[in-house]
């Protein structure tokens, strides 16, 4: 997992990324896809994997994101987050709110698609 | 607090106490050695007191920068943070790092006033006014009576600091902040020289910075987005970030606090000093035309709203992590070109882009070098480590001091310290490995052994 050639010999496409995706978690409630309007496709591939929900331009400042995510883990309100943007957006929500779930795949050089979900808090 | 310290020193536990953990420019959360326990104090996080009338705060430490913003907010305080980039850390994590931000409360140690310490003995010590009982000055008189105790509790594995005063700025009747782009890699040496004076003297009242191109540039882009071969920037890429995000070699930063008569005529000598540069440019944020332009976060921060927008600069090569070498010199324009040199070529050589920015201090001015590598190219990883040994080398032979600054890669391992010898067990039991704390032959090789430093290559792996 260290090279361009790798995610080429992968044939990780964007097709692929949201198939990974929609294995891995268990559909249900999505919040907001969110994606980062500077990469062709990826607005698209946000809409893909929102299958109808909002899906909103965020670019590559996440602090809006990881603060409204952190208010949401605060009063324990479940949420299911998804995402095309660069890395350092899924990195800064798992650091603000480290109970949430996330799971990420590289795109190419600098895309990446994840998934996040913060649970519902226990009773 | 106290129970926990006593039982690790009882049975010999080492201890790695972390506020927030998210300090990542001074270390992080992860311990150096191992078989150390982290000692979470996240959940310490009260805000004791604030008090707007003597502007400061009293805080635990798992207060973060957002936490006492959002505080402040609610209860609609006319007070200003001083904030790091990126904000989501502790404040007193931070001012124990002897961290940095951007208003004129930059200097956050400097700002720190009085602290309650547990001993590893089990002991509790309030520092500075705070050591008499019923005292009403723990807050305000930095430094008490007879030896100044706080600096031991910076940098250092003396005792877990449970509660720190910290100063906030009354909110200022006028705040501008501006930007001065300057077009020429060797400008930095005049801009520098024009700096000096105006810092020593106050006209540059805050912490100003001045920015690389690629540390400018990577906020808003990647580097894929204008050159995709490997090696660093081309000349004719650097040209095109500068036409499409209308910035220069180097992107100064500042801002002007206080009445609208005050800043005006600040804003005269600053304005006429640094024209005498050739094709400098002035801007406001208004003058920017971008919607994400790096000057409107940058006038968020230097006036002390946390955010997580500098964090952008990982992406400049895609899964980015990053590692800080920051040398500090006097504030001279020939220091700081041959700073800037050295370190572009070492960077150039090993394949990498020269990113950084350089931070104004009281006297000092600090080259924060940003070295971004893509952490899944295991030969980008090898190459990173390389040349930041190398950069360690060269500035431990120029006599360059280094200012702690070890960033961590992304939860993965990261620079390790250097060391001062100790001959006290109980302290080391503490934060092993912090600050420069553990015994590293290397150290005397390279002439560090007076000097406490958190940044280099760990050598035992």
């Amino acid at each position: 997992m260290n090279s361009r050639r790798y995610f080429i010999g992968m044939g990780l496409s964007a097709a692929s990324a949201v198939v990974l995706l929609r294995g891995t978690w268990r559909l249900g409630s999505r919040d907001l896809a969110v994606f980062d309007p500077r990469f062709e496709g990826a607005e698209d591939l946000a809409r893909q994997i929102a299958e109808g929900g909002s899906v909103r331009a965020i670019g590559a400042d996440a602090t809006d994101l990881a603060l409204w995510l952190q208010s949401r883990a605060l009063v324990g309100e479940p949420v299911h987050l998804q995402g095309v943007t660069t890395g350092s957006v899924p990195f800064c929500l798992r650091q603000l709110v480290p109970h949430v779930s996330c799971m990420t795949r590289r795109l190419d050089r600098d895309l990446f698609v994840w998934s996040a979900r913060l649970p519902a808090a226990k009773a | 607090m106290q129970a926990v310290l006593r039982i690790a020193n009882q049975f010999r536990v080492p201890l790695w106490p972390i506020s927030c953990g998210k300090n990542h420019g001074y270390g992080g959360a992860a311990p150096r050695m191992p078989g150390t326990v982290v000692l979470d104090l996240n959940r310490m996080n009260r805000i004791l007191e604030v008090n707007v009338e003597s502007g400061y705060a009293l805080l635990e430490p798992g207060v973060s920068y957002f936490d006492l913003y959002r505080h402040i907010q609610e209860k609609g305080y006319k007070l200003w943070l001083d904030v790091p980039d990126p904000g989501w850390g502790s404040v007193v994590g931070n001012a124990l790092e002897r961290g940095v931000g951007y208003t004129p409360y930059g200097d956050h140690f400097m700002m720190q006033c009085g602290m309650e310490v547990v001993l590893p003995s089990g002991d509790v010590v309030r520092t500075g006014m705070g050591a008499m009982p019923g005292n009403n000055t723990w807050q305000l008189f930095k430094y008490g009576y007879g030896p100044y105790l706080d600096g031991m509790f910076s940098q250092s594995n003396f005792g877990v600091v449970t509660q720190m005063g910290i100063w906030l700025m009354p909110e200022p009747p006028g705040y501008r902040p501006y930007m001065i782009t300057f077009e020429r890699e060797d400008d930095i040496d005049q801009v520098v020289e024009i700096l000096r004076p105006l810092k020593v003297n106050s006209v540059i009242q805050n912490a100003a910075t001045i920015r690389s191109l690629i540390l400018t540039a990577s906020i808003n882009a990647t580097r894929s987005q204008y050159h995709k071969g490997p090696g660093p920037l081309p000349d004719s890429a650097a040209r095109k970030i500068m036409a499409d995000q209308d910035i220069g070699m180097w992107n100064f930063y500042g801002a002007l606090y206080g009445p609208p008569a005050v800043m005006d005529t600040l804003w005269t000598i600053i304005r006429d000093s640094f024209s005498k540069v050739r094709g400098a440019r002035f801007f406001t944020p208004e003058q920017r035309r971008h919607e994400n332009d790096v000057l409107k976060h940058r006038a968020l921060t230097m006036r002390g709203v946390p955010r997580l927008t500098e964090y952008s600069l990982v992406n400049w090569v895609g899964n980015g992590a990053h590692i800080g070498f920051s040398p500090v010199s006097p504030i001279k324009g020939s220091e700081a070109l041959k700073q800037y040199r050295m370190v572009r070529d070492r960077l150039h050589q090993h394949g990498f882009d020269y990113m950084s920015v350089f931070a104004i201090g009281w006297r000092e001015l600090h080259h924060v070098v940003e070295l971004v590598f893509d952490q899944s190219d295991a030969g980008e990883v090898k190459r990173a480590r390389e040349v930041f040994e190398v950069l360690i080398q060269e500035a431990a032979q120029a006599r360059i001091w280094r200012v702690p600054h070890a960033h961590h890669l992304h939860g993965s391992d990261r620079p390790h310290v250097r060391l001062e010898q100790r001959g006290d067990d109980e302290a080391e039991r503490v934060a092993e490995g912090r600050a420069g704390s553990q015994r590293h032959p290397r150290a005397r090789q390279a002439g560090y052994l007076a000097v406490s430093l958190s940044e280099g290559m760990t050598c035992e792996r």
